[in-house]
């Protein structure tokens, strides 16, 4: 019979030194199940005998079976098994680069970490104390090169400098080299956070394709924010910049406005906080963006009662789109008359405008492209001036609407009405 | 029809084709002799050797075959609620593969692997994933007898970022 010397191939053996084999003869030919016994073809008399401890006869499993147990860990789990050797160093750290292209950190005043890894949708959600800096260094070290997109508060950009990780090295001279989203909350704020971030902006990206800043605002916090955003703008400046104003008074709102300067954005959000939604007025918005050369493509108000004085701008720049969810409209009739002056402002030559108004009707007028270009109106609104039309009403302002402006697409189909 | 496997300690096994079929290796290599159900004489006058299985492990993945002769293909339950993939280990083999002890274990695995047969395969990587599970990494690195090739530094500096999770 012919013996086959050793089953290695597929399977090799760790750690067999030879002081772990123990040559032993014939005599000891008793039968313990657990040991796996090889006969080397030259010495058939003699038995190589692996001792039973696990020690002995551990074989190492391929790189696939590691990759598909390791596939089907906890990202904690990951992070132990990480420690063992640097093999499966290396298998973890290309199965996370894999499956981590987005990372999103919260804190909400936690006490511990909470991690979740969503391989599906390459995400990390992590909850973590403001100050565990060894945890979010070791986060950043293993996804640094394969994010592409982050979401975090301020405090975790302020603090890149606590981490232990390199900006020096000639490979890596951004924190996040590949990250091109970055969706930036500042829920509070305060003078030694936007130090850092001014201190760091520069350090954290390559480049920026989107950003989102959704920035809760108060009066006293304004111009920390307009800070921030400032930094931004200057070491990112090709970035689509989209800011979320949360307030829960229309001064805030105001107060934020009036902070900022020189922006081009691409879309603004403003977004009340306040259960019963306090009055904003767009004619103060429109007047406050112009005064301070701040554009945006799309502009956007939620849950407010909006109102707007007769026969005002509502924006002195053109738009893509404005939109207006889920408000109290502070009659229809002033929003109307306000949104006739803000497209004849269009007009090339502005005293011509007014004075050419028999020319206006002429059929033979080449007609402009509207000023805003898109109108939406969603959500649970109310239309005061409308409302003897109850559920009808949205009917009504479609209706306004294409008869004054027969080039400005609007969608009033997202309206609903509470019964 | 049956088919003749050799194992590397020279056992030969004879198994039902559709049995031999599970293996994707078998399979390939019966295809490869020209071997096929229809043709009893080749069936008969070849035998398939596998190098890489011994007699013992040939025995248990024979025995996990004939329970999962009949299943249907079955999908990927491709994840639970912390979004990592898991496989669902049928009580049956939870019984087969419960007595089996670490290192006997990971050669059923090796087996599974060089065999190509799948889900033999995802139900050992479940249970070892699932040994894993709440083990503390200097445990894990004895239940797999890892050798730590890492300087005591390396360790030191890892360990600083990973304490959050030995707990």
């Amino acid at each position: 019979m012919t013996v086959p010397s050793v089953i290695e191939p597929a399977i090799s053996f760790i750690d067999a030194k030879c002081d772990d084999v123990i040559m032993e003869s014939e005599a000891a030919d008793v039968e313990i199940p657990m040991e796996i016994v090889v006969q080397p073809a030259e010495t058939p008399k003699k038995k190589l005998v692996r001792k039973k401890t696990m020690r002995r006869n551990m074989p190492a499993l391929p790189d696939v079976v590691m990759r598909k147990v390791f596939s089907s860990l906890t990202y904690r789990e990951l992070c132990k098994s990480e420690v063992t050797c640097k093999k499966w160093q290396r298998l973890i750290s290309d199965l996370l680069r894999r499956d981590i292209q987005e990372i999103s950190i919260e804190r909400f005043g936690t006490s511990q970490i909470i991690v979740v890894h969503q391989p599906p949708f390459r995400r990390l959600n992590i909850t973590c104390p403001a100050d565990s800096y060894d945890f979010l260094t070791g986060v950043v070290r293993r996804s640094r090169q394969a994010a592409l997109k982050l979401t975090t508060d301020l405090h975790f950009l302020s603090n890149m400098d606590k981490l232990a990780v390199d900006v020096e090295s000639p490979c890596y001279r951004t924190y996040f080299a590949n990250v091109d989203d970055l969706w930036l909350l500042i829920v509070t704020i305060d003078e030694e956070e936007v130090a850092g971030f001014e201190r760091l902006a520069e350090l954290l990206f390559n480049q920026l394709s989107n950003v989102t800043m959704q920035c809760h605002v108060h009066v006293k916090t304004s111009s920390m924010i307009a800070r921030c955003i400032k930094s931004l703008t200057r070491w990112y400046s090709t970035a689509d910049l989209s800011l979320e104003i949360h307030a829960d008074t229309a001064e805030a709102v105001y107060d934020q406005l009036s902070a900022l300067v020189d922006l081009n954005l691409y879309k603004l959000k403003i977004i009340c906080t306040e259960f019963d939604s306090p009055e904003l007025n767009i004619t103060r918005i429109a007047t406050l963006l112009a005064k301070n050369c701040i554009r945006t493509k799309i502009l956007t108000f939620r849950e407010w009662s909006l109102s707007c004085t007769s026969s005002t701008l509502l924006t002195s720049h053109p738009m893509d789109t404005l939109r207006i969810s889920s408000c109290d409209v502070l009659t229809i009739d002033n929003f109307l008359k306000a949104m006739i002056a803000t497209e004849k402002q269009d007009a090339p030559d502005p005293k011509k405008a007014r004075i050419a108004s028999k020319e206006d009707l002429k059929p033979s007028r080449k007609r402009k492209p509207p000023f805003i270009k898109r109108f939406e109106i969603a959500g649970q609104c109310r239309l005061r001036g409308l409302e003897f039309l109850t559920n009808k009403a949205h009917k009504e302002l479609e209706k306004m609407l294409k008869t004054h402006f027969p080039l400005m697409e609007f969608d009033c189909s997202e309206i609903y009405y509470f019964e | 029809p049956n088919v003749k496997l050799v194992t590397s300690d020279n056992e030969e096994f004879v198994v039902d084709f559709r049995i031999a079929k599970m293996s994707v290796t078998v399979s390939r290599l019966m295809e490869a002799m020209n071997m096929s159900e229809t043709d009893d004489a080749s069936l008969l006058s070849n035998s398939i050797p596998l190098p890489n299985v011994t007699k013992a492990v040939m025995a248990r993945v024979i025995e996990w075959c004939e329970k999962h002769k009949n299943d249907e293909p079955k999908e990927e339950k491709e994840n639970d609620k912390r979004g990592r993939t898991t496989h669902v280990v049928s009580d049956w083999d939870k019984e087969f593969l419960k007595n089996d002890e670490f290192g006997r274990l990971c050669q059923l695995m090796g087996a599974a692997n060089y065999l190509e047969i799948k889900g033999l395969f995802n139900d050992i990587s479940q249970t070892i994933a699932n040994m894993i599970h709440g083990k503390k990494s200097d445990e894990i690195a004895e239940m797999f007898n890892i050798h730590c090739d890492l300087t005591e530094a390396e360790k030191k500096e890892i360990r600083k970022k990973t304490a959050w999770c030995e707990d």
